[in-house]
């Protein structure tokens, strides 16, 4: 032990005592040490002849008539000790925190899927429902491809599988490449289907037209209401939980100070945990849309490739579709 | 005793007798010389040999009941030292404590001379 590291260890005993004195008495040891070394001693000799830092201590804690018990009060290691235990739990907690962060990962997971499952389920009974209203509006066989295609072109849009349309077989095939033979034969039908149509599919396909453009409009208005309410949601819990964190901050100020408190605390707590849930749950939903929208935007634009190929090299008229 | 030598006898000293003597000895030798830390520690270790980290506490709580009086005087070695001088109160103190030591010895010494004399 060297002389800074001595009277370091000394100071941290001697907290109680007040600044003045803590200094006044480790310049009278700081010196008695630089004699010893003057004297020939090294220093941990001058250091060594001390005897116990803890005897020591209590001496001079002693000659100020400070009770005894204090010493181990003031004593350094003690904060030390607790450092690490903290630090421990500190771990503890981490690990928990992981555990938990994954649980609460697979259930997102799961909650998303079960939507998906929904919204599949949704979508398929609404085209169900659809199906016979197309069927009768649409009288020419020209026409009803083009309602298919009309549809493959929704489905797209909100990124799913329909039910039991022959469009869907048509997606299906085009998402895997390895069906290609058969996926050339089912796109040559509807060419061929295409060049028969009349005035009537014409102006039906103006007014499914309009009405995708119209139904695109009302997904766009929804989807930003749908944010911005899940946006504001997330706000707005997100600073109910730093209130709570704030009263939490006050009430355990005044705890100690003999307020009747306990009861409020537990409630501040509460709302806090379930305040910061609740923010997270609706943030994590507006992030659950912007992942949608992205896949679908890249499945969009893969079909519109394709769609594309094929016009230029069959039919000119067919870019009125996209 | 006289088989003992004379440092080994100061560090057998009971070390209770130490304790009590020990500010009769220091009041004892600021009162012949004003004296700094060390000087002192070294002037008492040469009558008893006592922890040296003990006599600065000793000195500071008697300059705090004020027996001692502190002054700095620059030294030729190092930085200015903090000398000990003994005040009014202190001389009265160290007598009393002087005549305290007298009668405990007295009343000690004679009792085992009693018990020697019963023998």
């Amino acid at each position: 032990m060297n002389k800074e590291t001595f009277l370091e260890e000394l100071r941290g005993y001697l907290r109680i005592l007040e600044d003045q004195e803590q200094e006044d008495i480790l310049e009278e040891y700081a010196q008695h040490i630089d004699m010893k070394i003057q004297k020939g001693l090294s220093e941990e000799e001058a250091i060594r002849d001390f005897g116990s830092m803890r005897e020591l201590a209590a001496e001079i804690l002693e000659a100020y008539h400070v009770k005894p018990e204090f010493d181990k009060k003031s004593s350094p290691y003690q904060p030390e000790i607790k450092w690490n235990k903290m630090k421990d739990t500190g771990k503890q907690f981490r690990k928990m925190g992981s555990f938990l962060k994954n649980k609460t990962k697979a259930c997102i997971q799961g909650i998303r899927k079960c939507f998906h499952w929904c919204g599949r389920k949704c979508r398929a009974l609404a085209l169900w429902v659809w199906k016979p209203f197309s069927k009768a509006g649409t009288e020419t066989k020209g026409a009803k491809t083009e309602e298919a295609f009309i549809h493959m072109q929704d489905t797209d849009l909100t990124g799913g599988e329909s039910g039991n349309f022959p469009v869907n077989h048509m997606e299906r095939t085009r998402q895997t490449p390895k069906e290609e033979g058969s996926l050339n034969i089912v796109k040559t039908v509807n060419i061929a289907q295409r060049r028969k149509r009349g005035w009537i599919s014409a102006f039906l396909r103006g007014l499914i037209k309009t009405w995708d453009l119209f139904a695109a409009f009302c997904i766009w208005w929804i989807r930003l209401f749908w944010n911005l309410l899940w946006l504001f949601m997330a706000l707005f819990f997100g600073g109910m939980a730093l209130i709570t964190l704030a009263g939490v901050g006050v009430i355990l100020v005044l705890l100690p100070q003999g307020y009747p408190m306990v009861g409020m605390l537990l409630i501040c707590l509460g709302g806090m945990l379930c305040m910061g849930a609740l923010c997270c749950g609706s943030y994590s939903l507006i992030l659950r849309r912007k992942k949608e929208e992205q896949e679908t935007e890249k499945r969009e634009t893969e079909k519109q490739e394709i769609v594309e190929q094929e016009t230029e090299a069959l039919v000119p008229s067919r870019s009125d579709y996209r | 005793m006289s088989a003992i030598t004379e440092l080994e006898w100061r560090v057998r000293m009971n070390p209770q007798f130490k304790k009590g003597v020990l500010e009769l000895i220091v009041l004892e030798s600021v009162r012949k010389k004003d004296m700094y830390g060390y000087e002192l520690v070294e002037e008492v270790s040469q009558v008893i040999d006592v922890n040296e980290g003990t006599i600065y506490p000793l000195l500071k709580r008697l300059t705090n009941e004020h027996y001692f009086e502190t002054y700095l005087r620059e030294s030729s070695e190092g930085p200015p030292r903090k000398y000990y001088h003994l005040t009014a109160a202190g001389i009265l103190y160290r007598d009393s404590l002087e005549a305290e030591w007298e009668e405990f010895q007295m009343r000690v010494s004679r009792f085992l001379k009693e018990g020697k004399e019963h023998e």
